[in-house]
């Protein structure tokens, strides 16, 4: 009963919002939204690809979140991101059958593409396909349930799951499942200069290295959408990035994300030089910690040597040691889940799981009685990789090498790798020990957070398998019911703090600056959502005041 | 008298290469089939302008670059070249004496070594006969004593040239050439080098093939003398018939150059010249190879080739004049 | 016996006034010979420097500025930085020298073969130089690096591998030299072997030069070694390196900018001492500047 009217009244949000959305909103202008202007960003580096599909990098993402669009959309409005703020975006409206197992959405007539070739289910059918296959896609296993995707006209489709999945329409969110054109199927994936979608901007021009320049797309399907003229995203690194938005040459921090949250200096430095900047720091859900590898044989394969390398950390100058200070993340001592999330362990439970809740000389004694049990009295060494172009993580990795040597007698040698790599490497387990994010699609979901740890899973980089865990998993994926869901959930989490297939070090940050009058429409300032950050709404960002005035200013 | 070196149609061309695989275009005929003898404890002279072939002839003769055809017969023997070391008999009897007497000396070895480096090679001789060699030796090319243990620039031209000599010397050889020995040094010292080089020859017997691009220096210790133009000797004959009688336009060019120290016979002599610049040895004219700068170029000149005869005993030349 | 002894003596004394005459005629040359004296010292004898070690990390101690118990301030885990720049110049000079002088051993023995054979042996070798010298050296290195992966070994390789092609021309070009001198022929006249000739005629007479290019080189390769630690490519974290410390401290240098100073020093003083040592050193070999 309770589920049935759940659903209605998702139904009913839906419509709701898509009437907001379609409405013209912005043709009346009382709030005095300004129409115009260019928002220039930054990202590393230029994008490999324009696979939103393969890629958790933000380098693709912020160039797809303006030319793609999504079926749905996580509202641009509002920071949480729940199945209960999921609007339209290509679909108009969707319906969800009363099992829960079949979802019927209704696509917008009259959407065209850049090229102008009409948008019709067909293009749908083929990305979505796509993203469900894991050989091409990276977060095929969030829609493992869909068992089938129809087509009943040009504007109706069906997705059929094996079960009831309400975590589903999160993860058919841009900028992740974007929807590429059927008819350029071939192109799409393999050039790195066809940008074609449905999105509010079109590629207009790029110089390798420098810059990819996006216009306005004045046949976007939201009318009066977006308010900037130009959209810009530069290729620069982030010390640089940091000088350049500094300097009043850039509106807001790299590509929105991981910029800020890599060196307390930068904040300082913004803090300093552009006192009426906006910083924002927001947790983001996943966390970052050092995976044990199981394809290496080696002492850590040992429970109980992981559980001693555990306790001895002291979880508050680790997070000193990453950045410099704790300005960047100020949480210490986190979990696999956000403490917040429903179902989480508690601080409490994971301070005692990883002994944080003895004195340090307790801890050091405890573990180095786990180390003489494993037969590693006197050490052992092995050797840590991380991407060589972010300072945290070495750091971290560095602070631990000397904790572990003082207190255990383990020689961990840390090697900074090139990204190119670094990513084969920790993908294939190819590591002792491994610095790197939990990853999560939107750091909202239980499925998520529990997903990088199962067995075959590609984000699960130390390839740890435990059949116990891989059923409740199973189990928590396909429980309808909340609070039953929270409690299978909870007991997989207590495998994985008993097992410790991975050190979580802290919960992941994720930090920009931007300029003071950027704003999302209608009168709001900048919504930062988490993971997601803003590449969902760069259709509704406008300037208060001019670009002009944040350059002159400067 | 003896014959101790004799050349017969000595050639030795270079070959002219282009691009980066180094592709031959052509041939630079240094030398473009000599012949002569050279009798033992005479001086053979050469002269010749600049780029003439002469110092390719030398090295030819002393075997450190081979040549392209021809025989070279060394005291009654067919030599060869030999890519590794030169042949034994060459390093114990022929020795040579160049140009340049400081680049001719390894900077980095003292004299003592620099003169025993013959003997030290042939490996025949202990310590304390080199060192009773070398003082001999001293005494002989006019060096102090204690010269042994200096470096080479601390010695000053002369001084160097007479180490060269020394070096020449101290395998008591048959045959030297010297290339130019005395066009590096010093107005004032090339007497003495001269003298120096006639009274060792003196004393032990030894010839020389005296190259110089410079008559009036070949005169005072050459007993035959060859004038060579662009790779090929037009003219060889004893040193007194050739200052009074010569018989070939470019020797007579070569003689009007040298200054006469006299003003009166100075002013009174004809200055024959020689029109433009010596012409390529890669292009070598048709004809009589001087024809384009001969003051006396008739049309057969530039058509055949004259015959190298002997016009009167012993003086030989090669022109159409003459016939 | 007394002789000999007093002969010693003799040459003591020379020396010693040898040493004189150079401080007298080449006061660069001296302070370059004095500091690298003591980045050399600092490097032979660490532990004398300073008795903390570079590697240790101590949280509660981050980014304090220079004061008596941190002469050079402390880094962002809290790691002394007097004794990183101490340790640090074990680091350059240990790459730097072990690079050149691999550089010019390879170099120059392949320089004077190449030299002396000629012909098509001589034309492959110098086509091969060619390709190498077409990058700059640093280029070269950095793909070295990025293609063996960071290790200490590694960087003095892939500095040797840049820079050998330059010594290998400069002892080719003086062996080709040599080989067409007066004095080469004379021993050819007197006899010499090809083996002798490259042996005591022509490689003693390459030294000068290749020395004096190999001492100037030496400030590059310092200098080759903190490019790619500042890329992230040269020896891997926790050896300290001027080069690393410098380009990780960069973004603290407006809040602790003794972290970018002093491995900016270290790696000035090292290039300082090797440039100016360098200079006189051609001041002496130079023929052109021997006094009679
Ligand atoms: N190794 C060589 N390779 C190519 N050409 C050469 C070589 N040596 C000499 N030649 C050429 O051969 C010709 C004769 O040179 P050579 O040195 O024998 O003249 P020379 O009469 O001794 O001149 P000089 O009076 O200037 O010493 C010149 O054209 C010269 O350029
Ligand atoms: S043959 Fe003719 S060109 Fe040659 S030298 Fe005699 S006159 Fe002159
Ligand atoms: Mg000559």
């Amino acid at each position: 009963m309770e589920k049935k009217s759940m659903l209605k009244i998702i139904m009913v949000l839906g419509v709701i919002a898509c009437m907001t959305a379609v409405s013209p909103v912005l043709a009346a202008d009382p709030q005095g939204l300004v129409r115009g202007g260019v928002l220039r960003l930054a990202s590393a580096s230029d994008a490999a690809n324009y696979d939103s599909h393969m890629t958790t990098s933000g380098r693709t993402h912020s160039h797809t979140c303006a030319v793609f669009n999504g079926l749905v959309r996580t509202d641009p409005l509002k920071k949480e991101v729940s199945a209960e703020n999921i609007v339209p975006d290509l679909a108009e409206r969707w319906e969800i059958s009363s099992d829960g197992k079949t979802y019927t959405f209704y696509l917008r007539k009259n959407v065209k593409f850049h090229d102008g070739h009409p948008f019709t289910a067909k293009d749908v059918k083929y990305s979505l396909d796509k993203f469900r296959d894991p050989k091409r896609s990276a977060f095929a296993a969030n829609v493992a349930p869909i068992t089938n995707i129809g087509i009943i006209d040009d504007y109706t489709l069906k997705i059929q799951l094996e079960y009831a999945y309400p975590d589903l329409l999160i993860f058919l969110c841009p900028p992740y499942a974007s929807i590429y054109p059927e008819h350029l199927k071939d192109v799409s994936f393999k050039s790195t200069d066809i940008l074609v979608g449905t999105g509010p901007f079109k590629f207009k021009s790029k110089v390798p290295g420098k810059v990819s320049i996006y216009e306005r797309n004045p046949d976007y399907f939201i009318k009066g959408l977006p308010y900037l003229d130009r959209y810009e995203v530069y290729s620069l690194k982030f010390p640089a990035a940091v000088d350049a938005f500094i300097g009043g040459r850039l509106d807001c921090g790299p590509s929105m994300r991981a910029y800020l949250d890599s060196d307390r200096a930068l904040v300082l430095k913004v803090q300093k030089h552009a006192p009426e900047a906006v910083i924002g720091l927001e947790p983001s859900g996943a966390s970052r910690g050092a995976f044990f590898s199981f394809v290496h044989k080696g002492p850590w394969n040992d429970v109980r040597v992981r559980k001693a390398m555990a306790m001895v950390i002291d979880y508050r100058d680790l997070a000193i040691a990453s950045y410099g200070g704790l300005e960047v993340n100020p949480v210490v001592g986190a979990g696999l889940f956000p403490f917040y999330q429903k179902g989480a362990w508690t601080k409490e439970e994971v301070d005692k799981a990883y002994g944080r809740d003895q004195s340090m000389s307790e801890r050091i004694a405890v573990a180095k009685d786990l180390m003489s049990q494993a037969g590693y009295a006197n050490g052992f060494a092995l050797e840590a990789i991380v991407r060589s172009d972010e300072a945290f993580r070495k750091n971290v990795m560095l602070y631990c090498a000397d904790v572990w040597k003082k207190s255990l007698n383990i020689d961990l040698s840390v090697t900074p790798l090139e990204r190119s790599i670094f990513f084969p490497r920790r993908d294939t387990g190819e590591f002792d020990v491994v610095n790197d994010v939990a990853n999560t699609m939107t750091g909202s979901s239980a499925i998520e957070f529990l997903g990088t740890f199962v067995s075959g899973e590609t984000r699960n980089y130390g390839k740890w398998s435990n059949k116990e865990y891989d059923d409740l998993f199973e189990k928590v994926a396909r429980e309808q019911d909340p609070q039953k869901r929270a409690e299978l959930s909870r007991q997989a989490q207590a495998i994985f703090y008993k097992e410790i297939p991975y050190i979580v070090f802290e919960g992941a940050v994720y930090g920009t600056a931007w300029r003071p009058d950027l704003m999302t429409g209608p009168v709001k300032d900048l919504v930062m959502q988490p993971v997601f950050t803003n590449y969902v709404s760069v259709d509704r960002i406008w300037f208060k005041g001019t670009a002009e005035r944040w350059t002159k200013t400067k | 008298m003896d014959t101790i070196l004799k050349i017969d149609q000595l050639k030795k061309y270079f070959p002219v290469t282009k691009g980066f695989f180094k592709h031959q275009i052509g041939n630079v005929k240094a030398v473009d089939g000599v012949s002569f003898t050279v009798e033992k404890g005479k001086t053979f002279g050469l002269v010749g302008e600049s780029g003439c072939g002469k110092t390719t002839l030398g090295r030819c003769i002393l075997q450190t670059i081979p040549p392209t055809g021809g025989k070279i017969i060394f005291d009654g023997e067919e030599i060869f070249y030999d890519s590794m070391t030169r042949q034994k008999i060459l390093i114990a009897k022929m020795q040579a004496v160049f140009q340049d007497p400081y680049n001719s000396l390894n900077p980095r070895h003292r004299v003592r070594r620099i003169i025993a480096e013959p003997l030290v090679i042939q490996g025949h001789f202990n310590r304390h006969e080199i060192n009773d060699r070398l003082l001999m030796l001293y005494g002989m090319v006019g060096l102090p004593e204690d010269i042994g243990e200096r470096y080479p620039h601390m010695l000053s031209g002369g001084q160097q040239q007479r180490v060269c000599i020394a070096r020449a010397m101290v395998v008591q050889p048959d045959f030297i050439v010297c290339d130019e020995p005395v066009s590096a040094l010093d107005v004032s010292i090339r007497a003495q080098i001269i003298n120096l080089l006639i009274s060792l020859q003196k004393r032990t017997e030894v010839s020389y093939l005296f190259i110089s691009h410079d008559l009036s220096v070949v005169h005072h210790i050459s007993d035959i003398i060859a004038v060579m133009y662009l790779g090929k000797i037009v003219e060889i004959s004893p040193k007194t018939d050739l200052y009074e009688k010569p018989m070939h336009p470019y020797t007579r060019v070569l003689l009007s150059a040298i200054p006469i120290p006299d003003p009166i016979l100075e002013k009174k002599r004809v200055n024959v010249m020689a029109k433009g610049e010596v012409p390529s040895a890669v292009s070598i004219p048709s004809g009589c190879r001087f024809h384009p700068r001969c003051p006396e170029a008739m049309k057969k000149c530039s058509r055949e080739e004259p015959v190298f005869r002997e016009v009167t005993p012993g003086h030989w030349a090669q022109c159409h004049l003459l016939n | 016996m007394n002789k000999s002894l007093q002969k010693k003596e003799a040459r003591m004394k020379k020396h010693i006034q040898r040493l004189g005459f150079f401080f007298r005629d080449e006061p660069l040359g001296t302070f370059g010979a004095v500091l690298f004296l003591i980045v050399l010292s600092m490097a032979i004898a660490s532990p004398l420097w300073t008795e903390k070690s570079p590697t240790d990390v101590s949280i509660p101690n981050v980014f304090k500025p220079p004061s008596s118990e941190f002469w050079f301030g402390s880094d962002n885990l809290g790691r002394d930085v007097w004794s990183r720049f101490v340790y640090g110049s074990r680091t350059s000079l240990l790459v730097g020298l072990s690079s050149i002088l691999l550089a010019s051993v390879a170099g120059g023995i392949l320089g004077i073969f190449s030299g002396l054979i000629g012909g098509k042996t001589d034309l492959i070798i110098q086509r091969i130089m060619d390709a190498l010298l077409s990058m700059p050296a640093i280029v070269l290195a950095i793909l070295i690096m990025a293609v063996l992966g960071t290790s200490v070994l590694n960087t003095i390789l892939a500095i040797a591998v840049a820079y050998f092609p330059r010594i290998n021309r400069l002892t080719r070009s003086t062996a080709i030299s040599l080989r067409e001198s007066l004095f080469v022929e004379s021993a050819i006249v007197a006899g010499a072997s090809k083996i002798r000739i490259s042996i005591m005629h022509v490689a003693p007479n390459c030294i000068a030069p290749w020395l004096v290019y190999a001492t100037a080189l030496l400030g590059t390769a310092f200098l080759a070694e903190a490019t790619l630690s500042f890329l992230g490519l040269g020896v891997p974290p926790p050896i300290p390196s001027w080069g690393r410390d410098l380009s990780e401290n960069l973004t603290n240098f407006e809040f602790a900018p003794w972290l970018c100073i002093f491995p900016g020093l270290g790696i000035t003083m090292a290039v300082f001492a090797a440039n100016f040592l360098g200079d006189s050193m051609r001041n002496i070999f130079d023929p052109r500047l021997k006094k009679a």
